[in-house]
């Protein structure tokens, strides 16, 4: 038997706590998933109470039910029924920050004014003592004509009490408060105002002095034309470094344990096919997803507490400044700087972006960013080619080099931000207007299912397609076979043999005006895998043995590699040199595409994202070597 | 010591200056409105009028900035930052120019 179900949508301002309430109602059985047609996310969770299934849908925050403002059409088209793949509501709660009482009860009315089930939620009473409050809720309950429930959803305080009320909203008088007719907006605002202030003068007693914060001073400081973008320079750089020294450990410790692992399948399963495919095929794709695991989830525990804290809001107001003539706004500016680690994480980190035009732009160039996959390339290349010589006995020409290739990433990025929305995604540079919430401690339960929520849709969604992709890279290797069991050929002529062989020959011809052969060709298809991979994959074709010395020797190969009938250097160093250019700007990473797929709406429309983002990188990237390729022979590096 | 008198003939000079630039705004304020832009940290304001697309208007009046208002200015150094309905408001310095309001000086 089907227990009957009660739909609730939760309504509320930005950082009013309505996600903890959320969290709090629901506990873990929660899905994150898309609107359709948008990327505006929508995150349902249910409870069981009283034998009634009772769905809770998380509605985007919002200031109020206009239709004006793109982002919020998605709560407006849900309270009036009309939202695509969203069943009607049945009970609406509408969450209220007591300590902004007065500027959250104008969606509170709102919504209460369309005469439907409202539950109201007084959240954070805790601090009311704090901010010199005291709410009359008796008073608040006869002024709004609904049911008013006091909680502190961070402690779970009154939680219960709202799921009782929310099973008895069916039966309760409806509010009587209605829209102020057919009057111009200046006046409907002015009047519902008006009401609230009656209300407010009704319910609310407030200490006097207390207009003004102690935050405020931390403001002074945090939102200071100079020390504000430093401070938050500083944090940033702190924070990538704790990321940098905590997620990689734990990466290395995830891939010893897969390598434990296939050891001793190697030890129990007989060489062969099997083998290969359970350890390098299965093992080895797994491995490829969860090395993105502690990255995403340390990333994440980090803007979570920065957004939870209240300082994210006072970061993207300083760093607008900078983003604004690019099109982009104060909080693309930590996806971009996550770009330098992986790509993967920083398309997923673009979520705390509202709007969806410069959330779609900051994805669309995050992967130019130089992530760390790319830096074995270019080591393993500039170490090849470029001569490692010391200017005025402190900088080196390699260094310079490498220097070189972020900053070619970097102006990128931005240059192509500027260019998307000014074309593609053009649209109507909206006022700077952001809520500075009260400073808060985070909470670490909170925090965590944040977390948690974002590692499962990362391997959910992006992981499994990540994960068939490393099979399928790992058969093109293998098959067809060349040799036979009782006659095995080298690896390198296996991998000449294989369906990745042919791939990078029928490449040839598009890497041959860059200076490049077939073997450039096979390692780029299979750094689709990873980019790293470029540099095991040219390993096994010049017969490198794998282990640490594999950079320099590789090296070496590279440098003195003659054409077979002429003599003549394979590669020359303006071709090396094209080959970088083309490592900065190519987005070879199926990692990346799979999460633009899924960040940018999924299905269809996520595809066709994806597909542009890859093609005008790769047609930049091939651009930028021929002419660097051409540039650099015209110059005598031949 | 010379350091120290120096210190204080600077701080004096630049109070001196605000009281200026005080004054004059007071005489100004004959003329009845100005924009958020041209207030003074510490005073509170009655806004009039915004000047603004749709879409912001509808925006500022959701926050509690609508015609009628009563807002503080807490700091403006950088952009505005406003004492709205008891929360905080931070506006760019292109925002703030668009608002007219009454000031009433602290």
């Amino acid at each position: 038997m089907t227990r009957p179900t009660l739909r609730v949508a939760l309504i509320g301002n930005p950082n009013c706590g309505k996600s903890t309430l959320f969290n709090a109602l629901t506990g873990r059985r929660q899905k994150v998933a898309n609107f359709p047609g948008v990327t505006v996310e929508r995150v349902e969770g249910s409870y069981a109470h009283e034998g009634t299934t009772v769905s809770v849908l998380d509605l985007p925050g919002t200031y109020s039910l206009s239709p004006d403002a793109p982002d919020e059409v998605i709560t407006y088209d849900v309270v009036h029924d009309r939202a695509d793949g969203v069943a009607p509501v049945d009970v609406f709660v509408v969450v209220l920050d007591a300590e902004n009482l007065e500027r959250n009860l104008y969606l509170a009315t709102e919504v209460l004014e369309l005469g439907r089930p409202t539950v109201v939620v007084l959240n954070r009473v805790d601090r009311l003592p704090l901010a010199g409050m005291k709410v009359d809720v008796v008073e608040l309950i006869h002024a709004l004509g609904a049911i008013v429930v006091p909680t502190v959803a961070t402690t779970q305080e009154g939680v219960e009490r709202v799921r009782h009320c929310i099973a008895r909203a069916l039966d309760v008088p409806k509010s009587q408060l209605r829209d102020p007719g057919a009057v111009p907006e200046e006046y409907r605002a002015e009047r519902r105002y008006e009401w609230i202030a009656a209300v407010m003068a009704r319910t609310v007693t407030r200490e006097a002095g207390t207009r003004t914060r102690p935050s405020d001073r931390v403001d002074a400081v945090l939102l200071h034309r100079l020390w504000g973008p430093l401070i938050f320079v500083a944090v940033m750089a702190i924070a990538f470094q704790a990321l940098f020294l905590v997620a990689t450990p734990l990466a290395a410790v995830l891939q010893s344990g897969l390598g434990a692992l296939s050891d001793v399948l190697r030890g129990l399963l007989p060489a062969g096919d099997f083998q290969s495919l359970l350890i390098d095929g299965v093992l080895g794709g797994v491995g490829s997803v969860i090395v993105f695991v502690p990255q995403i989830a340390l990333l994440f525990l980090f803007i979570g507490a920065l957004e939870d804290s209240g300082y994210l809001s006072r970061a993207a107001f300083v760093m607008d400044r900078f983003m604004r003539p690019l099109g982009l706004q104060g909080k693309s500016f930590i996806p971009l700087l996550s770009g330098y680690a992986c790509a993967v994480p920083a398309i997923m980190a673009t979520r705390t972006i509202p709007q969806t035009k410069e959330r779609l732009a900051t994805i669309m160039v995050v992967p130019l960013m130089s992530c760390s996959a790319r830096l074995p390339v270019y080591a393993l290349l500039i170490s090849a080619f470029v001569p490692a010589v010391t200017i005025g006995h402190v900088i080196t020409l390699q260094g310079l080099a490498l220097l070189a290739m972020y900053l070619l990433g970097t102006v990128a990025a931005l240059a192509a931000a500027a260019v998307f929305r000014r074309t593609l995604l053009r649209s109507d540079t909206r006022a700077l207007i952001i809520e500075m919430p009260a400073y808060a401690k985070p909470t670490m339960r909170v925090l965590l299912t944040t977390v948690w929520q974002r590692v499962a849709v990362f391997l959910q969604r992006a992981g499994t397609v990540i994960f068939a992709i490393s099979v399928l890279l790992w058969a093109m290797g293998h098959y067809p076979q060349a040799g036979t069991p009782s006659a095995p050929v080298s690896e390198e002529a296996q991998l000449e043999q294989s369906a990745l062989g042919q791939v990078g020959h029928a490449v040839e011809p598009l890497v041959r005006p860059l200076g490049l052969d077939w073997k450039i060709g096979v390692a780029m298809v299979a750094s689709f895998a990873a980019r790293e991979v470029f540099v095991s994959t040219m390993a096994t074709m010049y017969g490198v043995p794998q282990h640490e010395t594999v950079h320099t020797e590789l090296a070496a190969r590279l440098r003195d590699a003659r054409a077979p009938g002429t003599g003549r250097p394979t590669y020359t160093r303006a071709a090396a040199f094209g080959l970088l250019a083309f490592y900065v700007f190519a987005l070879m990473c199926t990692s990346t595409i799979a999460v633009t797929v899924r960040e940018t709406g999924g299905g269809w429309q996520g595809a066709r994202w994806a597909t542009l983002q890859f093609s005008y990188m790769l047609v930049l990237a091939w651009g930028s070597a021929f002419v660097v390729y051409r540039i650099a022979l015209a110059l005598g590096a031949g | 010591m010379n350091l120290l008198r120096l210190w204080k003939s600077w701080r004096a000079t630049k109070a001196a200056r605000v009281t200026q630039e005080r004054v004059m705004l007071d005489a100004a304020l004959c003329a009845p409105s100005c924009t958020l832009a041209a207030c003074f940290a510490g005073d509170r304001a009655t806004v009039r009028q915004l000047q603004c697309t749709k879409a912001d208007a509808m925006r500022l009046r959701s926050l509690g900035v609508y015609e009628g208002a009563k807002v503080g200015i807490v700091d403006r150094r950088n952009g505005v930052l406003l004492d709205v309905c008891g929360s905080r408001l931070a506006l760019d310095a292109t925002m703030a120019g668009a608002i007219v309001v009454d000031p009433t000086p602290a």
